[in-house]
């Protein structure tokens, strides 16, 4: 009677390990764009876009070397280096290990990411876009600054079990316009559900540290670590009562409809990321947030 | 007891009274209202602030006369800012935080900042205040200072 059991334990291990171990896919890059200063232009403005600066910058450090923490219920991570040094950034990083990292999470050698870099959003980027921010990013000045190894509790350590994180929190998949929307509310989509990632400290996470989909940008009252962030669907917990004028206002002032200026990390992504976009973009991004399901604020 | 001792306790109780009202006094000068004080200059900036809002979103009409205004609020109320932070000022209902005074230079250089941004939008918005563009740029700048110093010395909004 034991064979059996033994044998069933076995499979059960083994597939549990092939789930685990299973190589990322490979990708191909066949046509990169040639580098010139529009590329380039594009590419830092997606960069901007994207908050990379934000999280890849540390305060007082060098721009995009990395070494910011960003604190979690899980530990601390410090953010990689990014600049084009061979050694210590990502200056030797192909084309596909770079978009495969967006659209799959893994690093150039395979290995998956924590979610605390949001590919969960990023992987609706599609090649054009990736490869013009990896022109730009090979472009900065490169830093030599060994990354620091994050600070996380001993069960978040291995990071196979991101397999299964994954399983339950993420697809790859890229995005696409929906045709029955204005031009306007798929460039806003673009921005806010996969560029701008508002939704990461915009939503309520769940004890693995999922986004709860039923809440997706209804606030974080908590914080994730981070400072509480509030709800930004048309809501009257979050902004039912802000006109497209005062989100593009605020986008690009940090102004809020009754004149106060926030502060918090919120401070930061303003003055780094969206004070930085065309006033279209701006305003794109505005429309597709009022026309957002209103969710009431979690408790 | 004895009269002589009576008087002497009457007199030390009259003496308990008099510094309770006094310390009672001081207490709530150098608190309550102090933050009231600064409370209500930051909501006169509020007021400015969305005034001039208002106009860039094109939910009130241009007006120079009043993008004069605002720029005047801003311009002199800036430079009340720093008096009103006295050390320790951050009991309830202050949003002031503690780290305000253990980094007191660096506090200190954010409010000179928006001292210097108020008094060059003032500028603009004397010389040339038809120039909306030129105006919104200094205001940004100006909205910067603000939200730089939230950032860091503000309890978080949740």
């Amino acid at each position: 009677m034991t064979h059996p059991v033994i044998v069933t334990l076995l499979l059960i291990v083994s597939a549990a390990l092939f789930f685990l171990f299973w190589p990322p896919p490979q990708i191909t890059v066949r046509n990169s764009p040639p580098v010139n200063q529009q590329l380039l232009e594009q590419g830092e403005y997606l960069v901007r876009a994207g908050g990379c600066v934000s999280c890849h910058t540390a305060e007082d450090g060098d721009l995009l070397a990395g070494g910011r923490p960003l604190e979690s219920p899980f530990g601390t991570f410090y953010s990689p280096n990014i600049t084009p040094d061979p050694e210590t950034g990502i200056g030797n990083w192909t084309d596909a290990a770079f978009v495969r990292a967006f659209q799959h999470g893994v690093d150039y050698r395979g290995r998956h990411y924590y979610p605390a870099f949001p590919y969960t959003a990023y992987t609706g980027l599609d090649q054009q876009v990736l490869l013009a921010m990896k022109a730009y990013l090979s472009s900065v000045e490169p830093v030599r600054r060994p990354n620091r190894d994050h600070d996380l509790v001993w069960y978040a350590r291995f990071r196979p079990f991101l397999k299964l994180w994954k399983f339950l929190n993420f697809e790859s998949r890229r995005f696409r316009p929906d045709p029955v929307r204005s031009q306007d509310w798929n460039r806003g989509a673009l921005l806010v559900r996969h560029l701008g990632h508002c939704a990461e400290c915009h939503s309520p996470r769940d004890w693995l540290g999922g986004i709860d989909e039923a809440y997706r940008y209804a606030g974080n009252p908590a914080g994730f670590g981070g400072d509480p962030a509030p709800n930004i669907t048309p809501h009257d917990d979050g902004i039912a009562d802000w006109s497209v004028g005062d989100l593009e206002l605020f986008l690009e002032l940090g102004m809020t409809p009754a004149g106060d200026f926030t502060g918090g990390d919120m401070a930061m992504v303003i003055e780094d990321s969206t004070s930085r976009l065309r006033a279209e973009d701006r305003r794109a991004m505005a429309e597709y947030l009022l026309s957002l399901p209103a969710v009431p604020t979690p408790q | 007891m004895d009269r002589r001792h009576r008087s002497g306790l009457l007199l030390v109780a009259a003496a308990g009274l008099c510094l309770t009202v006094t310390l009672g006094a001081v207490a709530h000068e150098g608190a309550t209202g102090v933050v009231k004080e600064r409370m209500d200059l930051m909501k006169a900036l509020g007021r400015a602030s969305r005034g001039l809002g208002d106009m860039f979103k094109g939910e009130a009409p241009y007006d120079e006369a009043m993008v004069l205004e605002h720029a005047t609020v801003l311009a002199e109320s800036s430079p009340k800012m720093l008096a009103l932070f006295p050390e320790g000022s951050n009991e309830h209902p202050s949003e002031t935080l503690a780290v305000t005074w253990e980094r007191w230079d660096e506090f200190t250089e954010a409010v000179r900042a928006s001292e210097t941004e108020s008094a060059a939008l003032l500028e603009v918005a004397r010389s040339n205040a038809a120039d909306q563009n030129a105006v919104r740029a200094q205001f940004a700048r100006t909205g910067r200072t603000c939200s730089n110093c939230h950032e860091v010395f503000r309890q978080p909004k949740d």
